[in-house]
Formats: structure tokens, C-alpha cells, sequence
């Protein structure tokens, strides 16, 4: 019996490699790129054809790239801008996704339906007026209003995923926590957060994911070099002439594995929550 | 039931920070951008009311004739092979195979990548001179002459649109595989009884079961195509002579490029009541969906 089920799933996964392997091989190719180019010595990324293999590979071009790109400043610029976006989130979003989900507030569904249309909205298009109200207060270049216009980009997402996780909470919960005479506060605190920590902990991922991979917004509201974030760092160094490409796709390569690790923690919610996240 | 009135304020009060944030850095500058885009801004000169000159404009542009089109032949071109691709990958991914997990990481890879770092890989990958694309041709085929991928107008456009599938298949693939895994296995079992083909259950319950699924991701992805930049920035910049600007790269370049605010907020404006026009689409579609199930 169970001989014949492992048979089964055999045949089944042969099928299923067959048919999937052509695309697997697709998306692993910029990959193997990245990996194979950032090992290689200078000369041999300038040669055609290239090869997969480095000879010789210099596993060094990882230390070294800190020298040549301020991969170190890039990182922790990175690490601020997406940390405190994410703070800036988790401080917004909790309170509102409680209000709307606990009290039955007048409005409450155009609340919403204002809050998760911006989803829709191309941040480009925002930013001609976002760039003149900024300039008007002097504010281009600080890190403070890339993490604010981050966390307004991120907050239609965070809050639907609160939302729909807070729904689950049967409402006698909160009351029961109210005749015993907890505040509105308290409640959040005490029976909230520790049943909603799933969801808390998917929107902190993906507000620090958004952030760190944020391009336009860090393009055009932090200038100066001191200050960039990785994204930026790197598409700098796309367009030089002098172009190192195994220190380029070596620090391009790093950077995206703190990222993935995160994203494949909440993979499972977000695919749920860009489909149905949209106005309900 | 007599509404506490001091409550609600309290109540209301929760909301305040996400509200002012939304408000200040998504609702104000649109308004802004109305505004702006019925004026001759350019730079940091003071700029007078023109009315509709700027919308005038755009009409009679060519090169916004082109982008338009452009920006269609972007967003469809992705989403037609995404979704048959997604489709067909969700099909055999949700069947059951060793190392699911693994592939399913991999099918994950060029969606938790920032698309800067995708793109700026296939900036070598596409190279003319010494890239990876002609060195695959060339290993098919010795007389392949090489081919400087973005700097050629014909062949620009559909290699952007390659990668902007690439990025696109992850999502929709999940999505897809999600709703093939949400099949009742009892239908499927007593399909397999009455001695049904795959075919005939892929057509007959497969299909019709997931169709409102690929509704969603469709319109999903179309916004999110049609707003998208950094592939097509961080890779051409809309060049070789305008032949891959789509809507939001254009309206980019012309603001912070040749500073023509009021020509770009007039783009944006644009931008921006197809957005809403799709939008509209996607509510309706997500409703029907939601009475459906």
C-alpha cells in the first residue's frame, strides 16, 4: 500500500519536474549570474563570452567590495530607513485597525474604502507634489520624511492585514476584557496584540521589506551620497563607465539575502492579502 | 441606540496617526497635483493658471501618443504570458511532489528581490559586448551575432517586458496554486470514478472553480504593471530615443529631468483616472467574487 502511494508521488513528481523545470532554470539565471560574476576577476566580467565558471574565483571580491562601494554606510543607511519605517507602521497601524475593527464607528466603511484604495495609487504620481511640499520645508535629504512617506505607502497593506486578522476575534473577548473594567489601552495591549501577533509580525516584515526595497521615493528625497540607501548605491553603479560588475552584483547579491529569509517567513499571508486585501 | 458622541470622538481619535499620514503624503499631494497640473510650472519659477493647455498639450505630443501605447504594450504584453505561464506553473505545483519546498523558494526568488537588484543583474545579462543573453544564442547557434539588447529600439521593449514576467510570475503562480489547492478533493475523487480525464476536469471543475482567483490576480496585476518604474528605469531611463517610456517613467523624467512640473502633474492626473477607472473594475470583480463563494 504504502509502496504503491510512493510510486504515485514518483511518477507524479517526474510530471511535475518536467513540466517546470525550463521556467525554475529562467528565474535561477540572474541569480547564477549575480553568484558567478561577483567571484570573477575584473578583466573576466569584460570578456566575451562569459563564463559560468570563475577562473580564478576570488572569494575575496566580498571583502574587498567594501572598499570599493561604502557597502557598510549602505547597509546601516538601509537598516534605518526600514526600521523606522516599520516602527512608524506598527505605532499607526495597530491603533487604527483596533478602532475600526472594535468600535462600530460611523463611516467606518468609507474609512476604509479611503485607506486601501491608495494601494492602487503609482507613487511617481504622488511625487512632483510630495517633492514641492517637502522642498517648501526644507526637508529633502533627511531620513525622517523618506521613513514617513515609506510608512504612508505601506500603512493600506499593514492595516488590511491587521484588520483581517483582528476579525477573528470574537468582540465578546474585548467586552468581557471592558466589564472588568480594563481601558480601551489595556485591552489593546492585554488581549490584542498577543492574539493579533501573527499578523503583527507579518506587516512588520513586509514594512521593512517595502522600505528596503523601496527605489523611486529613496531616488529622488535623499540626495547626497553620505546618505543613500543600498538600491540607490547599487543603481548608481549600473550606469558608471567604469563599471565593476563583480563588486556591483557581489554587494547586490548580499543585500537581497537578509530580505529573503524575511519574505519567506510571511510568503504564505501576503499572497492571501494582496488578492482579497483589496476594499471590503 | 443613542451615540455616545464623546466616545466616538475618543473612538475616532485611534485612527489620527494613519489618517494624517495617508492624508498628508497621499490624498494632499494628489490634490496638489490637480492643482499644479492646470498651471504652466517649470522649475522653481512662479508659474501662472494655463487651465487645460497642459491636457492640450499631451494631445497633440507624439511622443505621448507613443507612450501611451507603449505603456499598453508594457502592461498587456506582461500580463497575457504572466498569466499563462502563473496558470500552467500553479497547475503542476499543486500537485504533489518531492521537494515542494524547495521550488517553491525558488518560485519565490524574483519576488523578494528588490527590483533595482533584478534588474541591474540583467543589465549584465543583456549587455552587447559581453553579456550573458548573447553567449546562450551563441552557444545555439556560432554565427549569432551579438546583440546590444537595450540599446537597440526594436528589441529593447520586449526584453524589458521579459523581466517585467519574470518578476510577475511569483505572486500570481501562489495566488493560482492557492485557489488549485482549494479544489474539494471529493469533486475531484468523484470526477476520477466517473472515469473523467484530467482534461475534462481541468476544463469542467478545475478552470470554472479558480476563475474568479484569476480574475483578481489579472487586475492586480495590471495596476501594479502599469504603475510599475524601477525595471524599466534602472535599465534603459525610457531610451533608446523614448521607445520604452511607459506613462510613469515619462512623467518622471519630465519632472525631475527637464523640471516641467505642470506638463508632469497633467500626466499624473492621467495616470491617475485610469487607476481609478481600474480600481473601480477591481472592487466590483472582488465583490463578485466574494457573493460567489
Amino acid at each position: 500500500m504504502l509502496d504503491s502511494l510512493d510510486n504515485k508521488k514518483i511518477k507524479t513528481s517526474l510530471i511535475v519536474y518536467a513540466a517546470i523545470i525550463p521556467f525554475l532554470i529562467l528565474i535561477l539565471f540572474p541569480f547564477a549570474v549575480m553568484i558567478t560574476t561577483s567571484l570573477k576577476v575584473k578583466a573576466a566580467t569584460l570578456t566575451f563570452p562569459p563564463n559560468w565558471i570563475p577562473r580564478p574565483a576570488v572569494f575575496r571580491n566580498y571583502i574587498d567590495m567594501f572598499k570599493a562601494i561604502p557597502l557598510a554606510r549602505l547597509f546601516i543607511n538601509t537598516s534605518i530607513i526600514a526600521s523606522g519605517t516599520t516602527i512608524l507602521v506598527l505605532f499607526s497601524a495597530i491603533p487604527a485597525a483596533y478602532a475600526l475593527i472594535r468600535f462600530n464607528l460611523p463611516g467606518r466603511s468609507y474609512i476604509m474604502f479611503i485607506i486601501l484604495i491608495t494601494q492602487m495609487f503609482a507613487p511617481a504620481t504622488m511625487l512632483v507634489a510630495l517633492y514641492k511640499l517637502i522642498a517648501m520645508f526644507g526637508l529633502i535629504d533627511s531620513y525622517l520624511v523618506l521613513i514617513i512617506v515609506d510608512a504612508a505607502f505601506v500603512l493600506p497593506f499593514s492595516i488590511w492585514l491587521l484588520v483581517s486578522f483582528l476579525r477573528r476575534i470574537p468582540l465578546e473577548i474585548f467586552d468581557a476584557a471592558l466589564i472588568d473594567g480594563a481601558s480601551d489601552i489595556k485591552t489593546a495591549f492585554k488581549i490584542v496584540i498577543p492574539i493579533a501577533k501573527p499578523g503583527i509580525v507579518t506587516m512588520v516584515i513586509y514594512a521593512f521589506i517595502f522600505a528596503w526595497n523601496e527605489f523611486i521615493f529613496a531616488m529622488t528625497l535623499l540626495t547626497s551620497y553620505k546618505k543613500r540607501v543600498l538600491n540607490i548605491g547599487i543603481f548608481a553603479l549600473v550606469g558608471k563607465w567604469d563599471v565593476h560588475w563583480n563588486y556591483l552584483l557581489g554587494a547586490a547579491f548580499i543585500s537581497t539575502i537578509p530580505i529573503l529569509f524575511l519574505f519567506l517567513i510571511i510568503e504564505k499571508h501576503l499572497a492571501k492579502g494582496i488578492t482579497a486585501g483589496a476594499i471590503k | 441606540m443613542k451615540r455616545n458622541i464623546k466616545k466616538d470622538i475618543r473612538h475616532y481619535s485611534y485612527l489620527i496617526p494613519a489618517l494624517l499620514l495617508i492624508g498628508g503624503i497621499i490624498y494632499y499631494p494628489i490634490l496638489n497635483t490637480l492643482f499644479m497640473s492646470f498651471t504652466d510650472k517649470v522649475g522653481f519659477e512662479p508659474a501662472s493658471f494655463v487651465w487645460f493647455q497642459n491636457y492640450k498639450n499631451l494631445l497633440i505630443d507624439p511622443i505621448f501618443h507613443e507612450v501611451i501605447l507603449q505603456t499598453l504594450y508594457w502592461t498587456f504584453g506582461i500580463i497575457f504570458f504572466t498569466m499563462i505561464i502563473s496558470f500552467y506553473l500553479a497547475y503542476f505545483l499543486s500537485k504533489d511532489f518531492y521537494a515542494k519546498k524547495i521550488v517553491r523558494t525558488i518560485l519565490i526568488l524574483p519576488w523578494a528581490t528588490s527590483m533595482v537588484i533584478t534588474a541591474t543583474a540583467y543589465k549584465l545579462i543583456l549587455n552587447g559586448q559581453y553579456g550573458f543573453l548573447n553567449k546562450v544564442l551563441h552557444s545555439f547557434n556560432s554565427n549569432f551575432q551579438n546583440i546590444a539588447w537595450l540599446g537597440n529600439a526594436r528589441v529593447a521593449m520586449p526584453c524589458l517586458i521579459f523581466i517585467g514576467i519574470m518578476v510577475s510570475i511569483p505572486f500570481s503562480t501562489l495566488t493560482m496554486m492557492a485557489a488549485f489547492q482549494g479544489i474539494p478533493q471529493e469533486i475531484l475523487e468523484a470526477a476520477d470514478i466517473d472515469g473523467a480525464s484530467e482534461w475534462k476536469k481541468l476544463i469542467h471543475i478545475m478552470i470554472p472553480h479558480i476563475k474568479p482567483t484569476i480574475g483578481v490576480v489579472m487586475l492586480v496585476n495590471i495596476i501594479y504593471d502599469f504603475n510599475s518604474f524601477p525595471i524599466i528605469w534602472v535599465l534603459t531611463k525610457g531610451g533608446p530615443v523614448y521607445k520604452t517610456h511607459i506613462l510613469v517613467t515619462y512623467l518622471y523624467e519630465k519632472a525631475f529631468f527637464f523640471m516641467e512640473f505642470g506638463s508632469a502633474s497633467s500626466i499624473a492626473i492621467i495616470i491617475f483616472i485610469i487607476i481609478f477607472i481600474l480600481s473601480f473594475l477591481y472592487v466590483r470583480l472582488f465583490h463578485r467574487k466574494e457573493g460567489t463563494i
